[in-house]
C-alpha cells in the first residue's frame, strides 16, 4: 500500500507531503494538483520500472515555475504486509535544462530502515535481503533507474516485492474520446497509459496474461454494470487485432467496435477491467474522476464497489473528485483537501465533517459547503492517515 | 436503460451498510440505493431518513422496499419512536411484509457480527446484549473488522431461523426472520 508520497520543485509541490489510506479522496478547487498527484505516482512507476528515463519523465517544464533550484526530490513510502515500510528516494538535478538535459544523483530504498539499495551517479551499492556482506557495486546509468535494471534473484526478493508492488499501482485518468479498438500485434500492453487509448492491447495482454481478470471483468458486465453486455471478442485485421463488443439480440448477437460505443459505455468497461485487474493483484487502483462520463445512477453503485474494496483489503483506492455525490458519500470520511494559491504551492489537509463543526442542526452536507467555497470548517488539523 | 433501485438501505455507516449488502445480495437483490449518514453514528439521522424514505416508497412505484439498520444502544424506545413518526404522518405501519424493515441489534452491529463469525467458524460463542463488542471483543478474542462485515451478512443468509441455537442473540434471530420477509416482500 502507498502509504506517503513527498515531491519538491514539481510542478506545483514544493516540500509536498501526502499521507495516504487504504482509501482516499482528493479534493480541491481546479488546479489545485489532484491530477498531479496521480500523475506523479504514474511517472514514479514508470520510472521504477523501466518504461521511461528521467528525460522522458522529468523534463525541465516539471520544475516549479518559482523556484530557482534545480533539483527535484520524490519519496514514496510503500507498506508491504509480509515485509515492512519501504523508503524509495530519488533525486534528479537538471544539468542543462535549456537543452533538456538531467541526470539522476541520488536513488535509494531502504526497508525498515536498512539500505537494500543506493545509488548515486557514480555507483550503486545493491545490498542482499539480509544486508549481510559487503554490497554488490554497479555503474548507474544517469537516466535509467538503478532498480529497474535489477534481476529477480533467490537474494533480492525485498527489492522485487517492492517494485511489484509499484508495478501494480493502476492510474487512470480516462479519456474515452483517445480510445482505440485496435491492439497493434507487436505491442505488448503490462500496464496501460493514464488516458488508457491503448486499452485494447492491455485487454489483448491480461487475456493472455491473467485469464481471470478478463473473466471476472466480463461477468461484472454481464451482471448489470453494462446492461445488454454480453462478452469481449478479439477480430484479427492485417498486423493488429480490432477489439469488439458483443451485445444481448436476436436472433444473434450485435457486434461494436470498443471505440463505437459512448464514452459512458467505454468508461464503464475500462472502469470494469480496472477493477478485475487490482482485485487480482492486490495492488492499488487510482482514478482520476472516475464519475465522470458515467450516468447518474451508475455513479454510487460503482463508489461503494471501491468503497469496500478498499475497506475490505482488496486493493488500495485513491481517487480524484468533484461529483456531488462523491463528495458526500466519501469525503467526510476519507477526504484530503488539496489547496492551492494561483500561482503557488499545494498544500494538504484531511477533511472532516462532524456535527461539533458544523452544528447538530446544519442540513449542510460536505458538497453544498464545497460548492459554496465554505471548507474553512471541514479542514481538520494535520491527522495522520488511516 | 438506467439502473433502477429497487431497495433503498438506511444506515449509520459503511459496516451496516456492507452486512445488510451482504444479505440482501445473497438473496438475489443487486438493485440497492444506500443511504449512509456522511457524519458517522447518528441515530436521530437514521430515523428522520428511514421514516422520509417510507413516506417516499408511497409516492415513487419503481421503491419495493426501505431497509434501516440502527443500533439501540441499550435505548429500546428507539423502534417505538420510528412508529411514532410513520402513524404522525400517516405512513401505515412498520413491517418487514410490506417492505419496511427495521433491524435493531439491542447493543449494535457488532454484537451480530462477532456471533455470526464464532458460529461460523464453530467456536463456542458467549455473547450478551449489553457488552460493546465494538471496543472490547470478550476473553481477549480478535476485534470485529471491515473485513468481516459482507461475510457476516453472506453467512446469515445461509441460516435457518428454525435451527438457529438458542445463545443467538434474541434480535439478530428476529432479525433474521425480518429480513426474510423483507426479501419476500421486496420480490413480489
Amino acid at each position: 500500500m502507498l502509504v506517503r508520497l513527498y515531491a519538491d520543485n514539481y510542478r506545483c509541490f514544493s516540500s509536498f507531503t501526502l499521507e495516504l489510506g487504504s482509501l482516499s479522496v482528493l479534493l480541491g478547487s481546479n488546479g489545485s494538483g489532484k491530477s498531479t498527484v496521480l500523475g506523479l505516482i504514474a511517472r514514479l512507476r514508470d520510472f521504477l520500472t523501466g518504461r521511461g528515463t528521467s528525460l522522458e519523465l522529468f523534463p525541465p517544464e516539471t520544475l516549479c515555475r518559482w523556484d530557482k533550484r534545480f533539483e527535484q526530490t520524490f519519496e514514496l513510502g510503500v507498506k508491504i504486509q509480509e515485509q515492512g515500510e519501504y523508503v524509495y528516494r530519488l533525486l534528479v538535478r537538471h544539468e542543462a535544462p535549456e537543452r533538456g538535459l538531467n541526470k539522476v544523483i541520488e536513488e535509494t530504498l531502504v526497508l525498515n530502515g536498512k539500505p537494500l539499495f543506493e545509488g548515486t551517479d557514480q555507483e550503486i551499492r545493491l545490498h542482499n535481503d539480509w544486508q549481510s556482506g559487503n554490497p554488490v557495486k554497479l555503474l548507474p546509468d544517469w537516466h535509467v533507474s538503478g532498480i529497474s535494471r535489477i534481476n529477480e534473484r533467490h537474494d533480492n526478493k525485498k527489492l522485487t516485492a517492492f517494485r511489484m508492488a509499484v508495478a501494480n499501482m493502476l492510474v487512470l485518468q480516462l479519456n474515452p474520446a483517445l480510445v482505440s479498438a485496435v491492439a497493434p500485434a507487436k505491442k505488448s500492453v503490462e500496464i496501460p497509459s493514464p488516458d488508457c487509448s491503448d486499452f485494447a492491447g492491455w485487454l489483448r495482454h491480461i487475456s493472455m496474461a491473467e485469464a481471470l481478470v478478463r473473466q471476472e471483468a466480463e461477468k461484472s458486465l454481464t451482471q448489470g454494470s453494462l446492461p445488454g453486455f454480453r462478452a469481449f471478442q478479439a477480430v484479427p485485421s492485417g498486423d493488429a487485432e480490432i477489439l469488439e463488443c458483443l451485445f444481448e439480440a436476436k436472433p444473434k448477437p450485435l457486434k461494436f467496435r470498443l471505440d463505437e460505443l459512448s464514452y459512458g459505455q467505454i468508461a464503464l468497461i475500462i472502469l470494469e477491467v480496472a477493477m478485475a485487474a487490482a482485485a487480482e493483484r492486490g495492488g492499488a487502483l487510482l482514478l482520476d474522476e472516475p464519475s465522470n462520463f458515467l450516468g447518474l445512477s451508475e455513479i454510487q453503485p460503482l463508489l461503494i464497489r471501491l468503497q469496500d474494496a478498499a475497506l475490505e483489503g482488496r486493493y488500495q483506492v485513491i481517487l480524484t473528485a468533484h461529483h456531488p455525490i462523491a463528495v458526500d458519500l466519501l469525503a467526510g470520511a476519507y477526504g484530503l483537501w488539496l489547496d492551492r494559491d494561483p500561482t503557488g504551492p499545494t498544500r494538504v489537509h484531511r477533511m472532516q465533517l462532524t456535527d461539533s463543526a458544523l452544528g447538530d442542526k446544519s442540513t449542510m452536507t460536505m458538497s453544498d459547503l464545497m460548492a459554496r467555497g465554505w471548507v474553512s470548517t471541514l479542514k481538520a488539523p494535520n491527522v495522520p492517515a488511516r | 436503460m438506467a439502473r433502477v433501485c429497487t431497495i433503498i438501505l438506511v444506515c449509520e455507516g459503511w459496516r451496516d451498510s456492507a452486512f445488510a449488502r451482504g444479505f440482501l445480495e445473497m438473496s438475489g437483490n443487486r438493485r440497492i440505493y444506500p443511504k449512509v449518514n456522511p457524519r458517522g453514528s447518528g441515530h436521530g439521522w437514521v430515523k428522520a431518513q428511514f421514516v422520509n424514505e417510507i413516506a417516499n416508497l408511497t409516492r415513487f412505484s419503481e421503491g419495493r422496499g426501505v431497509l434501516g439498520l440502527l443500533d439501540e444502544d441499550g435505548d429500546s424506545g428507539r423502534e417505538n419512536e420510528i412508529v411514532i413518526a410513520l402513524a404522525a404522518q400517516n405512513l401505515g405501519s412498520l413491517s418487514a411484509r410490506d417492505g419496511r424493515c427495521l433491524l435493531l441489534p439491542t447493543r449494535n452491529l457488532e454484537t451480530w457480527l462477532y456471533w455470526l463469525k464464532c458460529h461460523q467458524n464453530g467456536i463456542p460463542a458467549s455473547i450478551d446484549e449489553t457488552t460493546d463488542f465494538k471496543r472490547q471483543p470478550p476473553g481477549g478474542a480478535s476485534r470485529i473488522t471491515d473485513r468481516d462485515c459482507r461475510p457476516a451478512g453472506e453467512y446469515l443468509h445461509k441460516l435457518d431461523h428454525t435451527k438457529l441455537p438458542e445463545h443467538c442473540p434474541p434480535m439478530l434471530r428476529r432479525g433474521l426472520v425480518q429480513l426474510r420477509d423483507f426479501v419476500e416482500a421486496v420480490s413480489r
